[in-house]
Parts: structure tokens; C-alpha cells; sequence
């Protein structure tokens, strides 16, 4: 067991986590939005291969593959010139396999550095272990079904504890307290229920 | 460079959340059943820092990315009450399962394949019978 | 609501959007693709379906390329 950190030491090294990915990447923190990239990769296959330009390569490219739908009547005078116009890039599948692998390797180096890593296909927690834990079965079927509703729940409301909780509740994002609002009640209930079966 | 860069935030992710208490089944349970107060503690906490951090870096580093609206949509909701269920009964959000793999909680391994598994459904059922926008233009 | 005010959803975090103002040529492509008839845009085909939307295509299902023909 490993023993967690004070809450106003752990609050704010959590909060330090999407803060940084946005300094040293520029994007928003998300682990289910690259889960979604994954399983798009799996199910249909590579995405078109990214392509490079200047930004006036780009804005040439952009004025002839204009004339060429429209003829030359369509292109104006910018409306506001941007000599740093680029197309955005897309992260790579590696680059999702390599974060959510470092989220892995982090979960290992807490455990070594506490002395409390011996693996064991079990969750740790008493009330977890005495309401489903009788045996590997009711424990797998839990944690699978549990699981699915997680996944197909993130995807539909199109982001999960990190995305909406933290960042877009934290940027005051309606979409996200409301998503925030809808996970945090039914988990609130189902708790609840819990309680009572225990 | 930017892939060493990539791993190590993933790790301080991995470390800072077994660190927290959320890879602890019954601290997540005690958060949302409101018998332990750690983790609500820590959530509130980091949305504040984070409200203040945002407006730090936003202006010492104007412009270092775009933060798009997100969408609502009928799935905001809906989806938000089948993740709040399913977390309370898994104890896992996408991060935490991860991060209880390494920890050595190999049960985790059920979660994050359930995870993997209830996307892909979704992403075929929304194709097929939903189609509001799901995601957005800027979505990695 | 009037239907003419109808406008696409994903206007402000529209990439291809953004690229088109600056570069002065978004006047035909927003009256054809990001006003009454935004359905008919690539990109926001794409959306709907949940589908990951490529930085380089254009609302008509162009892939945008460089134009210059030297070669390195």
C-alpha cells in the first residue's frame, strides 16, 4: 500500500501535470482523447500522412487550390495577414503509446520508491475486496463492466476526469462542468448504493 | 527530444496520481460516497491551482496553444452519468487504471481492457446512430 | 431562429477556417461550407462521425499540397 501525500501536496501536483503538458506541448492534457486516437487507428486504419509547408507555401497552396474551385474572383486581400499561418500538426500513434506508457512506468517507479511493489492480479482496497473481491471472477466481471461503461462514457462526452474535470472545469468550460456535474453525481449514487450492499 | 519529453510527462503523470490516492479503489469510493475527504480535498484543490495557473501561463506565454470550446452535446451528459457510474464501480478513470497497472494492481488490466472495449462500441454505435460533432476540429 | 443565420458549429476551432481568413480567400469558402449548407463540408463530415479530421483538407475533399513544382 503505498501511502498518499498530504491533499495540498498532492492537489498541487496534480495540478502541475496539465500545466506542464501545455507549456512544453502547446495542447491540452487528454488520456481519453488519445485512447480515442488508438481505437481510430485500430478500427480504420492510418490517417493521411501529414504534410509539411511554410507558412508561404501554405498560403500559396491555399490561394490556388482556391482558383482552382472557384477561378480568381474568390481571392482577396487577407483579411488579416498572418506571416505565421501553419498547418497544426497531429500527434503520431507513437506518441499516445509512449505517454500512456509513461503513465505506466510512473505508477511502478511510486511503488518501487515506497518499498510497495509486489504485483498481484487484485486491487488493492478492503471495502473493494469485500464487496466484489470473493473471487477472480466477480472481480474480473466488475472491473470489465465497470471499465466499458468508463469507456464508452468518456467517449461519448468526449473526455474524461483529466480533459473535463481539471482542465475544462478549470477554464470554466460549460461543456465540462456539465460532464463533470453528470460523472461526479452517478458515481455519487452508485456509490451510495455501495454503501448500503457493504 | 520531443518524444523523451512526451515520456517523462507521462511519468510525473503516473507518479503524481499513485501519489495522490487515486489508484486507491476505496479512496476513490470514500471521495464519492463522502466518507473520506483526501481525494475531494485534492480535486477541488487542483482546479483552483490549475484556474490560476491558466491565467499565469496564458500571459506569460501568449499564445502557446489553442484551448477550443467543448461542444455540448446530448453526450455530454448521458456519457457523463455512464463514466460516473462506471468509475465508482471500476475505481478506474482512464489515468488511474494505467496507473494501477504499474503500481502492480494487475486487476487494472480488466479495467483498461473494458476501457478500450466500451470506446470502440462507442465509437461504432455513435457512427451509426448518433452523429452529432463528437469531437472537435482541433482534437489530437 | 432564422435558418439563414445558420452557421457550422465548429467555426471557431476550425483550423482550415482560421488559414482561410488570413490567406484573404475565406469569402466563397464560407458562404458554400460554413453557413445553411455546412453539411456539405468535409471537415465537418468527419466530425460527426467521430472520425479525426486531417490538417490539410479542404471543406470540398481536397487534400491541400504544395504548389511549388521545383524539386529539391
Amino acid at each position: 500500500m503505498i501511502e498518499p501525500w498530504h491533499w495540498a501536496i498532492s492537489g498541487i501536483a496534480l495540478a502541475s501535470i496539465p500545466l506542464l503538458h501545455w507549456i512544453a506541448f502547446g495542447r491540452t492534457l487528454s488520456v481519453s482523447g488519445r485512447i480515442s486516437a488508438l481505437i481510430n487507428r485500430a478500427r480504420l486504419g492510418r490517417d493521411e500522412p501529414t504534410v509539411e509547408m511554410s507558412s508561404d507555401e501554405l498560403m500559396a497552396a491555399v490561394r490556388e487550390a482556391t482558383i482552382a474551385a472557384f477561378g480568381g474572383a474568390a481571392v482577396l486581400d487577407p483579411e488579416v495577414p498572418d506571416a505565421s499561418a501553419a498547418l497544426p500538426t497531429r500527434l503520431p500513434m507513437s506518441n499516445h503509446l509512449l505517454f500512456l506508457g509513461g503513465i505506466v512506468v510512473g505508477g511502478l517507479i511510486s511503488a518501487l520508491a515506497a518499498g510497495a511493489y509486489s504485483p498481484q492480479f487484485a486491487l488493492h482496497g478492503r471495502t473493494f475486496n469485500s464487496l466484489f473481491g470473493g473471487s477472480s471472477v466477480s472481480t474480473a466481471a466488475v472491473l470489465i463492466g465497470g471499465g466499458m461503461l468508463v469507456g464508452f462514457g468518456t467517449r461519448m462526452a468526449a473526455g474524461c476526469t483529466t480533459g473535463h474535470g481539471l482542465c475544462g472545469v478549470s477554464r470554466f468550460q460549460k461543456g465540462s462542468l456539465l460532464a463533470t456535474g453528470a460523472f461526479f453525481g452517478a458515481a455519487v449514487v452508485v456509490s451510495l448504493g455501495l454503501e448500503l450492499l457493504s | 527530444m520531443k518524444s523523451a519529453l512526451t515520456v517523462a510527462v507521462g511519468i510525473a503523470f503516473g507518479f503524481v496520481m499513485s501519489r495522490t490516492g487515486f489508484t486507491s479503489w476505496d479512496l476513490v469510493h470514500g471521495m464519492f460516497a463522502f466518507t473520506q475527504f483526501q481525494l475531494l480535498l485534492v480535486f477541488m484543490l487542483s482546479v483552483g491551482v490549475l484556474a490560476a495557473g491558466w491565467i499565469a501561463v496564458d500571459r506569460l506565454i501568449p499564445g502557446r496553444g489553442s484551448f477550443g470550446p467543448r461542444a455540448i452535446h446530448p453526450g455530454t451528459i448521458i456519457g457523463g452519468v455512464l463514466f460516473g457510474a462506471g468509475w465508482a464501480l471500476s475505481g478506474g478513470c482512464p489515468t488511474i487504471s494505467l496507473a494501477q497497472i504499474g503500481e502492480g494492481q494487475l486487476a487494472a488490466i480488466y479495467t483498461l481492457g473494458g476501457i478500450l472495449i466500451g470506446n470502440w462500441i462507442y465509437s461504432r454505435v455513435h457512427e451509426r446512430y448518433f452523429k452529432w460533432p463528437a469531437t472537435s476540429c482541433l482534437d489530437q | 431562429m432564422p435558418t439563414d443565420e445558420k452557421i457550422c458549429p465548429q467555426m471557431d476551432s476550425c483550423e482550415m477556417y482560421a488559414i482561410f481568413r488570413n490567406s484573404g480567400v475565406l469569402g466563397t469558402w464560407k458562404a458554400l461550407f460554413c453557413q445553411a449548407t455546412f453539411e456539405n463540408c468535409a471537415r465537418y463530415k468527419l466530425v460527426r462521425l467521430g472520425r479525426s479530421v486531417a490538417p490539410n483538407l479542404m471543406p470540398n475533399g481536397v487534400l491541400l499540397r504544395p504548389t511549388r513544382k521545383t524539386s529539391p
